[in-house]
């Protein structure tokens, strides 16, 4: 079940009525989250429920353990964390990588979810045991922290340290709530399944199942359109599961934030995927370039080993690796120029107003998208072959022409382009009282426009619409 | 988008205030649709068969894919208390099977205290089939539909409960969604297909009648090539087990090969596709004893008596079908009615 589909329109209300109908305490609608998360989760795959249970059974444990355990005792610690790390990863290397290393008696199925829960059941103990938060004695309480179904399959990655607390109190039904959610949820749902889903069928998918086939032209609308569907997809999925969990009173992190404003691939990684590059950056690179060990100083082999892993996070495949390797890479460029440039700036100060400059600006936009897209090629490449067909045909050659019509050029593909732009707009400074107006114009005027998106929604909507790319991973 | 796109603090009237407009909106679409373009033909359900099956005694059960729809006509002719229609859009032999034993079989085994049937009318079971019927569900790409648009909620439980959603089972919340909002254009005609090739001049390829010459190509090469294929065991099997499980309740069957489109008939299907189902039903004819009336090419219908899918039939032309065939096969249904019989 995923939220784009028709389950989770019979599935939600009665969740939702079922919350807000129970007594307003903290362990009853703590209960009922975690029964109608069981549902969800089941609705991907029942067998996988008691792995499900059992993780978060271990890892509660683990957490108390340590919180147990006075802070002296390294010893008996560092023994509980490893036995974490290694139960967590292990699980993990084993459903999605045996059989990516060619180990024998590999699992045919991957738990849903699998990459993201793991994530947040790690940073938990991490936390609980580096002492930044204290361990959750309730059961109950950890187990619907982990299996809040709005996040349990393709994130946001939530940090249990603030989620947590949430669960800790009773919530109450508050209108911004609900108004707050069902936009997040609207907006969301036009972005995977207006944009997304459109995008994938019209003008990706056709490209790349048969790369070198179309224009040059074709390719580079394709390898456009792909940037697009990822960040619809995925950014409308963490849209609606913020929409969703605001529903039930709670509040997810944000995960995307207008991203194709970035100038520079650094920024672009603050933007993007927010909560697994947080995670990434604070469990991995931090530790990692400032501890004691090999990589300590060492910033650009961070980069590259913590980019290597997330494009492994991403799925076991070489085209994931690549793209990794990728924006390893491009990271280290870019923080290399940065130093470049700051010594330039040291020896002439002009150098510094140079860098305020529009067109440096755009140059560094443009140059940061256009990376960006390319490496989204081998990301979506069925295989080596494939990629390199792809990127052949990125360059000038004859071809067969991609068909979509005046009318689907001008409601979806204008639409979709047009609500991604004003969404990325209203982040700039200057547009960002657009929004405001909009949002001080009378109630019944908001409401008649949000019915016309939904109108528009019914019509234009595929209809199948397609399972969330990150819910792969 | 930013994580708090409202303004601050509205109130439980101001939410009534956008929710009211909206629904508004929503509304006036649905009857703006409705003025500019006709309703899509709309699925024929299994439970409409099911409902009827329960409430009455009919004597003549017609069960079959969406094809079955076209003997509607026949409760008018024979009277609306004889004949029972259940259909089960996009179904094959298996499906026709698992509707039988899950849906009907109950009420057609039905007996009351004294041990005599409580539908003891019931004589005649007419299967209205084709040879795509006997193609496997991955060649007419309807298998993940099946047999979920026949469930009820317990079916579906059950297999959600066992599996997961799957691609089979999601189809029978999406019936249920389809059914609930049946009168609404904005979910029976996702995208406007039919608003916008109704607008469209004969000519153009988007139009009625374009989709209907673009559909009849692609039938006439399937009927002829990709079709050839069918004739599953599997599905064969689950036909004839169905046929002798109605055999042994002692009803008479009659399989009847549904009517094609004559323009869709190239010389190649008559020798491939169309001929191996046609000798099949011969050697089961031979086998089992039942009826077979072949209407493939022999219906004297015409282009336009068929839908812009080049399938099914319009209204009038389900008529003007019923009626010849009253005369052509099933000239046995005109009989007078058969009195109560007992239980065997």
């Amino acid at each position: 079940m995923t939220f784009t589909s028709v389950e989770f329109l019979f599935f939600f209300p009665v969740a939702f009525l079922g919350y807000w109908l129970l007594p307003r305490r903290a362990g009853w609608q703590n209960a009922w989250l975690l029964l109608v998360g069981a549902v969800f989760y089941g609705s991907w795959n029942p067998i996988f429920l008691g792995l499900l249970a059992a993780t978060i059974v271990v890892d509660w444990g683990i957490g108390l353990g340590l919180s147990r355990l006075p802070s002296d005792a390294t010893g008996p610690r560092r023994r509980l964390l490893w036995a974490s790390l290694a139960w967590n990863v292990g699980l993990l290397v084993y459903f999605k990588y045996w059989g990516f290393f060619g180990l024998p008696g590999a699992s045919l199925l991957v738990p849903v979810g699998i990459s993201y829960f793991t994530l947040q059941k790690l940073s938990y103990i991490l936390d609980v045991y580096d002492g930044r938060m204290p361990a959750c004695a309730s059961l109950p309480r950890f187990a619907t922290a982990v299996a809040f179904f709005p996040h349990m399959v393709a994130g946001p990655i939530t940090r249990f340290s603030g989620f947590l607390p949430q669960l800790e109190q009773p919530r109450r039904l508050v209108p911004e709530h609900l108004a707050v959610g069902g936009l997040l949820f609207l907006a969301g749902f036009f972005e995977k399944a207006c944009i997304a889903d459109n995008f994938a069928l019209t003008l990706v998918d056709p490209v790349f199942s048969r790369p070198g086939v179309y224009t040059a032209g074709a390719h580079w609308l394709a390898a456009l359109g792909y940037t697009l569907q990822v960040f619809a997809d995925f950014a409308g999925y963490s849209l609606m599961a913020m929409g969703v969990a605001r529903g039930f009173g709670l509040v997810l992190p944000l995960n995307f934030d207008r991203p194709f404003l970035s100038t520079s691939l650094a920024e672009l990684w603050r933007r993007w995927h927010i909560t697994l590059n947080t995670w990434l950056f604070e469990y991995i690179y931090t530790p990692l370039t400032t501890g004691t060990g090999f990589f300590r100083g060492r910033l650009d082999l961070g980069f590259m080993v913590v980019f290597l892993i997330s494009g492994l996070w991403h799925g076991a495949s070489w085209g994931f690796v690549a793209w990794g390797a990728m924006h390893g890479l491009g990271l280290i460029v870019v923080r290399r120029w940065d130093e470049l440039y700051r010594g330039l700036c040291r020896k002439d100060r002009k150098w510094v107003a140079r860098r305020r400059t529009r067109a440096y600006k755009l140059a560094g936009w443009a140059l940061t998208m256009l990376y960006f897209v390319l490496s989204l090629v081998p990301f979506r490449a069925a295989s080596g072959a494939d990629l390199l067909a792809f990127l052949g045909g990125l360059l000038p050659h004859g071809g067969a022409s991609l068909e979509l019509g005046a009318f689907w050029l001008a409601a979806v593909f204008g639409a979709g382009l047009g609500f991604v732009s004003l969404d990325h707009l209203l982040g700039l400074p200057r547009f960002v009282p657009l929004a405001g107006r909009f949002l001080a114009l009378p109630a019944p005027v908001r409401g008649a426009v949000y019915g016309a998106v939904v109108v528009y929604l019914a019509i234009f909507v595929p209809q199948a619409s397609g399972l969330f790319i990150y819910a792969r991973f | 988008m930013s994580a708090s796109p409202v303004s601050p603090s509205p109130s439980w009237r101001s939410l009534l205030l956008v929710a009211l407009p909206l629904a508004l909106v929503v509304l006036g679409a649905e009857i703006a649709l409705h003025r500019v373009a006709p309703m899509p033909r709309r699925d024929l359900e299994v439970d409409t068969g099911v409902d009827a099956l329960e409430a009455g005694n009919p004597e003549v059960l017609v069960l079959g894919s969406s094809h079955a729809g076209a003997f509607r006509p026949l409760a008018d002719r024979l009277g609306t208390d004889q004949v029972v229609v259940v259909t089960e859009e996009g179904g094959t032999m298996s499906a026709f099977d698992w509707v039988y034993r899950h849906r009907l079989k109950t009420f057609v085994d039905e007996k009351r205290a004294d041990g005599t049937w409580v539908r003891d009318r019931l004589r005649h079971v007419l299967l209205i089939t084709t040879y795509w019927d006997t193609c496997p569900g991955s060649a007419t790409r309807w298998f993940e539909s099946l047999p979920a648009r026949a469930w009820q909620l317990r079916h579906y439980l059950a297999d959600v409960t066992r599996n997961g959603v799957t691609t089979t089972n999601h189809n029978f919340p999406h019936t249920v969604m389809k059914r609930l909002f049946g009168d609404s254009m904005l979910i029976q005609d996702r995208g406007l297909l039919n608003l916008r090739s109704n607008l469209r001049g004969a000519n153009h390829p988007d139009s009625l009648e374009g989709r209907k010459r673009a559909s009849a190509q692609v039938r006439y090469r399937q009927i002829a090539e990709e079709w050839v294929t069918c004739h599953t065991p599997e599905e064969l099997q689950k036909f004839e087990s169905l046929l002798d499980v109605l055999l042994e309740r002692g009803l008479e069957v009659t399989v009847i090969i549904y009517p094609q489109m004559a323009e869709l008939l190239a010389p190649l299907s008559h020798m491939t596709t169309l001929a191996t189902y046609s000798e099949y039903l011969k050697a089961i004819r031979a086998r089992k004893g039942v009826r077979i009336v072949d209407h493939t090419h022999t219906a004297p219908l015409v282009w336009d008596d068929f839908e812009i899918d080049c399938d099914h039939l319009t209204p009038e032309a389900r008529e003007k079908y019923v009626d010849w065939a009253l005369a052509n096969g099933l000239d046995f249904l005109k009989a007078a009615p058969t009195a109560s019989r007992g239980a065997p």
